[in-house]
């Protein structure tokens, strides 16, 4: 069944069928919110939630990107969640740390849905590291834009409609979202190894 | 180690969209040409495209667990593919409700009617107050039978007492209790009944129901027999039995419709809640 079917299925009140939507998407959704949240098990109860939302608001989805509809329900929730909490989003030294750990381990790992792979696979924890400080480093605004587009591999339409803002405000909050990780990764430049270093980039 | 870059948000954002794709033909052209003349412009491309290169080499996250939902997370129902069943259900339970309710009211009354004579007589000895506490019986007769059934109403009392009409026991005492306890404490003693009966569900309810209505049909009978044991006075007149036959047939009947109608109703409550529940279970 594709997936116009399974939605068509599931506003019917299919739980079976809404429920495949969500394997197919809970990669994504639960990395989102990862990003946005910056800890690991409020993303989990943010994309927890933002399902179950879904589940309810399904028959107010009028077509068009479901991925896009599903993301913003995710990035509603993550912001309702970091109002909850009135804290800043950004992830602690341990759990990054924790993160690299947990990357290195699971290369292989076939719960890991979603995202792009990776062009390189022998990309080392150190940049992984670091980009993953720098991400955490942005403003809110600036870092939803860089996930969505750069992390997860959105255009910048369907990143406009997941975050409800034109395509131009995409466009430039995205450049200025890649500026700043580029002046964070410089400042880390030694730590990047050599076919990463910005300065050594040939291609 | 290199220093952030001074370069204008225009050339960033158009840099930026460059390496996305995102600038038309002329756009895209007029950049081009000065890449081929700014050499710190094009390093500037060069530093962007690594960093994005960069970002998108970040692998995503191992899920924590499965995110699909039960169906409690979701506020399903699990009888949600069976709404007529439980409607019908409901529907069945709220008539049997309502017609058990109508059929205790009617026993109620026919048992105050019942128990009123023999109570009063029993308590007072006036043989004056039986036919005057009977709603339909004619003013002319009751002087004849004040004179006539004056020594036979004790009697009738008595042969109640004896002789139960029923052979239940429930029915017994409920009829002994009436026939002793003063008039506004019937209606009381018959809800009581009711209330109890109601919280045991309703498969009780069914046998409580039955169990209402014997003790209006045992009181029905005493009835029927004061009113035969005083017409088998020497001068009794005819006029008497036509008078009281006719509203205890009809109480009588009554009653029989109405229970057929609950322990119906009663019964496709349950097969409807049972066939809900069933298929909940298969499906849900």
């Amino acid at each position: 069944m594709d997936e116009e079917a399974l939605i068509r299925t599931a506003k019917r009140g299919d739980l079976d069928a809404f429920n495949r939507l969500v394997i197919e998407y809970q990669g994504l959704a639960f990395n989102l919110a990862y990003r946005i949240m910056g800890d690991p098990s409020q993303a989990e109860d943010a994309a927890q939630e933002a399902f179950i939302s879904a589940y309810k608001a399904l028959r107010r989805f009028r077509g068009g990107s479901f991925r896009a509809w599903l993301m913003r329900i995710v990035t509603n929730a993550c912001y309702d969640e970091l109002r909850r909490l009135k804290r800043r989003p950004a992830a602690s030294l341990d759990e990054i740390t924790e993160t690299r750990d947990d990357m290195l381990e699971d290369s292989q790992d076939p719960m890991r849905t979603g995202a792009p792979q990776p062009e390189h696979e022998a990309v080392r924890g150190e940049l992984r590291q670091a980009i993953e400080e720098c991400l955490g480093a942005l403003a809110d605004e600036f870092r939803i834009v860089a996930v969505l587009v750069d992390v997860q591999g959105y255009d910048y339409r369907e990143a406009a409609q997941v975050i409800d803002i034109p395509v131009g405000t995409v466009k430039s909050r995205l450049a200025r979202a890649r500026g700043r990780l580029r002046d964070c990764l410089k400042l880390r430049g030694e730590l990047l190894p050599v076919e990463y270093r910005l300065e050594d980039e040939t291609d | 180690m290199m220093s952030p870059t001074n370069l204008p948000a225009e050339d960033l954002e158009r840099l930026s969209a460059y390496i996305d794709g995102e600038l038309s033909p002329v756009e895209t052209a007029e950049l081009e040409a000065r890449l081929a003349r700014e050499p710190d412009l094009r390093s500037e491309l060069l530093e962007l495209r690594s960093v994005v290169k960069a970002t998108r080499s970040i692998p995503p996250r191992r899920l924590p667990r499965i995110f699909t939902l039960t169906p409690e997370m979701a506020g399903v129902r699990t009888g949600f593919r069976f709404p007529v069943l439980q409607l019908a259900s409901a529907v069945s339970a709220v008539a049997f409700v309502i017609l058990f309710s109508f059929d205790l009211i009617g026993s109620s009354v026919s048992a105050q009617r019942a128990a009123l004579p023999v109570g009063e007589v029993q308590a007072l000895e006036a043989p004056a107050e039986e036919p005057s506490a009977l709603e339909y019986q004619a003013p002319e007769e009751t002087t004849e039978e004040a004179m006539l059934g004056g020594g036979e109403a004790p009697s009738a009392a008595m042969l109640e007492q004896g002789a139960p009409t029923e052979g239940e026991a429930q029915a017994e005492a409920g009829a002994l209790k009436y026939a002793g306890t003063p008039q506004p404490e019937v209606g009381e003693e018959m809800r009581a009944a009711a209330d109890e009966a109601l919280a045991m569900g309703t498969a009780t309810l069914a046998q409580a129901g039955e169990t209402e209505n014997a003790v209006g049909e045992a009181a029905l009978p005493t009835e029927t027999e004061a009113w035969e044991t005083a017409s088998t006075a020497p001068e009794a007149t005819p006029q008497v039995e036509t008078h009281a036959e006719t509203p205890v047939q009809e109480l009588e009947q009554g009653p029989n419709l109405l229970r057929i109608g609950e322990i119906t109703l009663a019964s496709f409550s349950l097969i409807f809640a049972a066939l809900s529940l069933i298929l909940r279970r298969r499906t849900g």
